[in-house]
């Protein structure tokens, strides 16, 4: 790809989106005049912000996409398929820690056992336990970690894909997406409205000349 | 007084006409903030807008959202103001009528200085875009139709601005 200074403000701009941010950056990641060119964009930004009558506190930052599938980001989207794939397994196959018999584990057994009041003396412990849990739907709650008021370019760094299973727990869920540090400008959503079990799609927002030197750094 | 449907219409379009000035008046004002580079005459510019755009929501037929309307309205009413200010005073007592005051004056640096300066020199059809991006943040698609030209011609602009500006700036940047 030639250079094309139109497109690099576009980007610098956070205005590409998906194949054509990629292209760019690929561009960028090879070009130096770019990569001066991009540097300079954003001094020139900060310049102008700098001398902007508007109030201070109702400026608000621009969150730049990155469009680029970086090998951190990359192995970081294996390793959160990896976390999830062996939370879920011996969910399906074993019982769950919670659903514990008393014989098996007399010594953590609670002095008063838990029961519902509504059925005192029909319910196993093991009954109780599992209509002790919250039985929250998993969509509601994966549409409750999905829905963001910030408004966000929603330009997937790695999108990794889920197979769709018959039952699924909801919380093993939530708990992939918190199990796994990321760094603080990346973010996790997880997107259930697609027809292939889901999508986890890993966003950032780190600005453009911050990228460009962290692969030079990396090369 | 006798009801007439005359006066209904007209009581129904200026509770219409309060609503959406209510919801865009913040909003107006940044955008006259932002086009004038000053705050000095947001008051009475917003003025002036909601005054203009009272007398033409009569006219007004809906072919695009009210906000999108009242926006261009907006921009209109400030880069005349700015043009009849262009007729009136020397670029170098405008630059200075378009600074905050003297207290920010006192912490700007010169770059800053030098980067206003270079702002205010830039011709209206460049300088509109080029604000609405960096301060009122708008995409190139709200800029576009805001300003009703297509979006290439937003870019184009945009690049031509910025080249301008880092001309004029040098190694200041």
């Amino acid at each position: 790809m030639p250079c094309n200074p139109l497109l690099l403000e576009a980007l610098a701009d956070g205005e590409l989106r998906g194949l054509s941010a990629w292209r760019v950056r690929q561009h960028l990641a090879r070009c130096p005049s770019c990569q001066k060119e991009m540097v300079e964009l954003e001094a020139l930004s900060a310049e102008l912000k700098g001398i902007s009558p508007l109030p201070q506190p109702l400026r608000k930052p621009i969150r730049r996409p990155l469009g680029l599938i970086r090998p951190v980001f990359a192995t970081l989207a294996l390793a959160s398929v990896a976390a999830f794939l062996v939370a879920r397994a011996p969910v399906s196959e074993s019982p769950r820690p919670m659903q514990a018999t008393p014989e098996a584990s007399p010594e953590i057994t609670p002095h008063e056992p838990v029961k519902p009041p509504s059925k005192p003396s029909t319910a196993q412990p093991t009954q109780v336990a599992q209509e002790s849990l919250p039985k929250t739907p998993r969509k509601q709650i994966v549409r409750r970690v999905a829905r963001r008021k910030t408004k966000t370019y929603h330009r997937p760094l790695a999108v990794v894909k889920a197979l769709p299973t018959k039952a699924q727990d909801p919380e093993q869920v939530i708990i992939v997406a918190s199990a796994i540090t990321l760094p603080k400008p990346v973010t996790i959503v997880l997107n259930d409205k697609d027809d292939e079990g889901g999508t986890i799609h890993i966003e950032s927002t780190i600005p453009a000349a911050y990228v460009v030197a962290l692969q030079k750094e990396t090369k | 007084m006798a009801w007439s449907p005359q006066k209904a219409h007209e009581t129904r379009r200026h509770a219409a006409f309060a609503r959406l000035w209510e919801q865009e008046r913040e909003r107006v004002w940044r955008l006259i903030v932002a086009l004038s580079g000053s705050r000095d005459e947001a008051d009475d510019l917003t003025q002036e807008v909601s005054i203009r755009a009272l007398e033409g929501f009569s006219r007004f037929r809906g072919l695009s959202s009210a906000s999108t309307w009242l926006h261009r309205i907006t921009v209109n009413v400030v880069l005349r103001h700015r043009e009849r200010r262009r007729e009136s005073v020397t670029l170098e007592n405008e630059t200075h009528t378009t600074d905050a005051g003297p207290e920010r004056r006192a912490v700007q640096s010169d770059t800053l200085r030098r980067t206003q300066s270079a702002l205010e020199k830039l011709p209206e059809d460049l300088r509109t875009p080029l604000v609405l991006l960096a301060w009122e943040e708008l995409s190139y698609k709200e800029i576009a139709t805001l300003l009703e030209i297509p979006i290439g011609t937003v870019m184009s602009r945009l690049h031509t601005a910025r080249q301008r500006l880092r001309k004029e700036l040098g190694d200041a940047l």
